[in-house]
């Protein structure tokens, strides 16, 4: 971890894993917050309400009006505010979503309106279980010696599925609270990537400026970047952790000076059919059998400053763990310098013709539909079907 | 006779005292002996390595998960690349052509590549074992192949190793017919000679001739005649860790570690248990190999002093100890068992890492504190400590007991059992050392 500073400020975890096994009561006899558990002390930490890398299926059995369904690893398991919060209260982490009723993007308009209705009681009594846990820990702090409290920030569900209305209804409701910030929910469900911005924008409708707004499980640059525009303000590392996973390396230009580079490569690329597009190298691709060079000319991540795509490429084809560990650092380390050029552009007053020169440069080497490119969904859907 | 220097700890002695060789690729310098048990710096053109030293696995250019930078932090001086494997992928002509496998893998210290012989021999169906090579059906289409002592040194000089063994004729260690170990004895020092012949990198790898000659004093004797007189840089140990009784194993060790010359490293091949390690070191053998510290962390087993902490045991779920409180390696250091139970217990890949890590960390820590206290001559003393923190109940083993007996290191008020071997009558051409 301590290689992807400075880019990187912040770990995201899944509040689900430590609802059985590890148990809240597991780590409160640890006696320290998750961070020192999983070994990251010097992190801040984010808990979802769940994993956005990973494919949620739904099974038979559903959340009902006490509970969500949760499918954990060692099974299925209904998870109330009561025991979600139990969990919150013993991982302490910087920052936290309540517990929300997801629905799949195709959900019927009643199922959506009961998502809405259930997330906004969940959140109350979160709520009610944050308060009683910080005034507890008020309380010991002062029969103790005092050590700075922890105070875990919480962010309201907004929920609302495919419907801009009830999207609406979710924001309106969450805004009332007295929160920290907001998450964007129910994203990378299975909904059309085209429908996203619209919805997000219904929400963003609702929510105060002055508080924090995040989206997990959008699926590419270009959605990113118009959230971002949006006004969305943090984000997840499913894209980077999805190409790692099917041994891509992220290579797509950040600042426009970098396109020359790109193109070359690409020239490279499309010659081969090697099976990657401007954005990303197909190491699995025979074509970089021999090729000494690093993963992206220029990156300074720790895998491109100590391998070739030569070796990375034999790692893949000899199901060597190291490939993963090597291209989830350079993947990882891309991302977060994309975040870095989008905070320079913004910084820089920019970001329209940051967002319009990347837009650009995908649709010219694409040719994609223009419908499509309005949307920022260029190759988003099929991040799904893979 | 001890200088002050002796007293704080360090042996100094003149170089021309202790055991040494020269050789165009490998200078060996004995630093430190105790009863057979000795210490030393081995020159390798990549590094200088010490002995007695343990070679993490790194079968396909990698160790399973960890990084090139992560080994060095480990103190790994020299590790084993896999002929077979990697001849296969990515291939002898693209290795060289990247620059040899240090560079491919950007390894910058000690390399190993064993021949290729032991994995065809038991990886593969319908390997057949002919005086030209050794025959087999190729993985990628099934046709017939053939690998011959040539071919394997051929691959060797491409790969670029500091140290390249010879192709062996091995015979699995359970087989009982002695004439099938006879004719290996002397087909082994056959295929050194063409080894030898075919190496075309002498002054920059060293080859290792690898003695044979199964369970039969007399055939290993006549077989370490053989290859020492081949005058080579260092020697291998065969034939053993092939599920032979562990009371014929260190019979072949202590004879062999006796047997060959003092001043060049003595290997034993496929040696990596903690105790085994321990026990051979106190015989005078000096390098080791081994895929189990790394496999078994696949399996969540740590290796620890008193034996292995398997994690996925449901003990562990609460346990919020380290692995090793006396352990300084960064998954003790940063790590819990119980955080540990849960990722192993769910097969999370890096998990695997993280104990991969504390057991090469591990097996290092162990054979520096063995060079350690043959340096500050108190291996007895570290041996009988150890043995007590792994047997509590005083049940040592009695091929320990007896192992260790002929290494010169007393057992007394360890282990239950005495001493209860001939060795010294069957292989009347070790001299006996007393037992301290």
């Amino acid at each position: 971890m301590d290689k992807l500073r400075p880019d990187a400020q912040m770990v995201q975890i899944n509040a689900m894993q430590f609802i059985h096994l590890p148990s809240p009561d597991i780590i409160k006899s640890f006696g320290r917050s998750v961070h020192h558990y999983l070994g990251i002390p010097s992190w801040p930490v984010f808990a979802s309400n769940r994993d956005p890398t990973m494919a949620e299926y739904f099974s038979a059995k559903s959340s009902n009006n006490t509970a969500v369904y949760a499918t954990l690893y060692t099974g299925g398991t209904q998870v109330t505010p009561e025991r979600y919060m139990q969990a919150i209260a013993a991982l302490q982490p910087d920052m936290y979503v309540a517990l929300a009723d997801e629905v799949p993007g195709d959900a019927r308009p009643k199922r959506v309106g009961q998502s809405v209705d259930r997330t906004i009681k969940w959140l109350d009594e979160c709520l009610q279980h944050h308060q009683a846990t910080q005034q507890q820990l008020l309380q010991q702090q002062q029969d103790e010696a005092a050590a700075p409290l922890p105070d875990p920030q919480l962010f309201a569900a907004v929920m609302g599925a495919g419907s801009e209305q009830e999207r609406q209804r979710s924001a309106k409701a969450a805004a009332e609270r007295d929160v920290a910030g907001f998450a964007l929910c129910g994203f990378g469900m299975g909904e059309p990537a085209a429908a996203r911005p619209a919805l997000i924008a219904a929400a963003l409708q609702h929510l105060p400026a002055d508080k924090p707004r995040v989206v997990v499980g959008l699926a590419t640059p270009e959605e990113v970047l118009e959230a971002v525009a949006q006004g969305i303000d943090l984000f997840d590392c499913s894209y980077p952790t999805h190409a790692t996973a099917q041994g891509y390396a992220l290579c797509f230009p950040l600042q426009p000076q970098q396109e020359q580079q790109q193109q070359q490569q690409q020239q490279e690329c499309a010659d081969a059919d090697c099976g990657a597009d401007d954005s990303k190298l197909n190491l699995w691709s025979l074509q970089y059998r021999t090729d000494k060079g690093p993963l992206v000319q220029g990156c300074s991540c720790f895998a491109c400053r100590n391998h070739s795509r030569a070796y990375l490429h034999h790692l893949l084809h000899t199901h060597e763990m190291l490939a993963s560990v090597l291209l989830e650092l350079h993947n990882t380390h891309w991302w977060l310098g994309f975040f870095g050029a989008i905070q320079e552009a913004i910084q820089a007053g920019q970001l329209q013709q940051y967002i319009a020169w990347f837009k650009q440069r995908r649709q010219g080497l694409q040719q994609l539909p223009e419908g499509l490119i309005q949307a920022g969904a260029g190759k988003g859907q099929s991040w799904h079907k893979l | 006779m001890l200088s002050r220097a002796c007293r704080r700890g360090i042996v100094t002695m003149a170089s021309a005292e202790l055991p040494s060789s020269s050789s165009p690729a490998l200078q060996f310098q004995v630093l430190a002996q105790q009863g057979r048990a000795r210490t030393a710096t081995m020159k390798l053109p990549h590094y200088t390595a010490e002995t007695p030293m343990f070679m993490p696995v790194g079968t396909q250019g990698t160790v399973k998960g960890l990084t090139s930078e992560q080994m060095q932090e480990l103190d790994c001086h020299v590790i084993l690349g896999n002929t077979y494997h990697l001849g296969n992928r990515p291939g002898p002509e693209l290795v060289a052509a990247m620059g040899g496998l240090h560079s491919f893998i950007n390894w910058p210290r000690g390399m190993l590549t064993d021949s290729g012989g032991f994995q065809m021999v038991s990886l593969l169906h319908l390997a057949d074992i002919t005086e030209e090579g050794v025959t087999f059906q190729s993985p990628v289409d099934g046709s017939r192949m053939l690998l011959t002592p040539e071919e394997s040194i051929g691959i060797q000089n491409d790969l670029g190793a500091d140290i390249m063994m010879q192709l062996d004729d091995v015979v699995p260690a359970t087989n009982t017919d002695l004439a099938r170990f006879e004719e290996a004895t002397h087909r082994t020092t056959r295929w050194l000679d063409r080894c030898i012949a075919a190496n075309k990198r002498p002054h920059e790898q060293n080859l290792f001739p690898i003695v044979q000659g199964g369970f039969d004093v007399g055939l290993r004797q006549l077989s370490m005649q053989q290859l020492i007189a081949r005058n080579a840089p260092g020697y291998a140990i065969g034939g053993l860790a092939g599920g032979e009784p562990k009371d014929m194993f260190w019979r072949v060790v202590a004879q062999c570690a006796a047997g060959l010359p003092p001043g060049k490293p003595r290997y034993v091949m496929g040696i990596g248990y903690p105790l085994d390690i321990l026990v051979c070191s106190a015989l005078g053998a000096d390098m080791y190999d081994s895929v189990y510290p790394t496999r078994t962390a696949r399996f969540g087993v740590a290796l620890v002093d008193t034996g292995v902490m398997k994690l996925k045991n449901a003990a562990f779920a609460k346990d919020m100890r380290p692995i090793d409180e006396s352990c300084s390696c960064m998954t003790c250091r940063q790590y819990t068992r119980s955080y540990l139970h849960h990722v192993v217990t769910r097969g999370v890949s890096s998990a695997s890492i993280l104990v991969t890590y504390h057991n090469v960390a591990y097996m290092q820590g162990l054979t520096r504190r063995i060079r350690q206290a043959i340096k500050e001559q108190r291996l007895p003393d570290f041996s009988r400590a150890f043995l007590a923190g792994m047997f509590p109940a005083g049940n040592v083993p009695q091929w320990v007991v007896d192992a260790l007996d002929v290494a010169g290191i007393s057992l007394e008020g360890v282990a239950k059992l005495k001493p209860a071997h001939s060795f010294y009558e069957e292989v009347q051409a070790v001299q006996r050392i007393p037992a301290v």
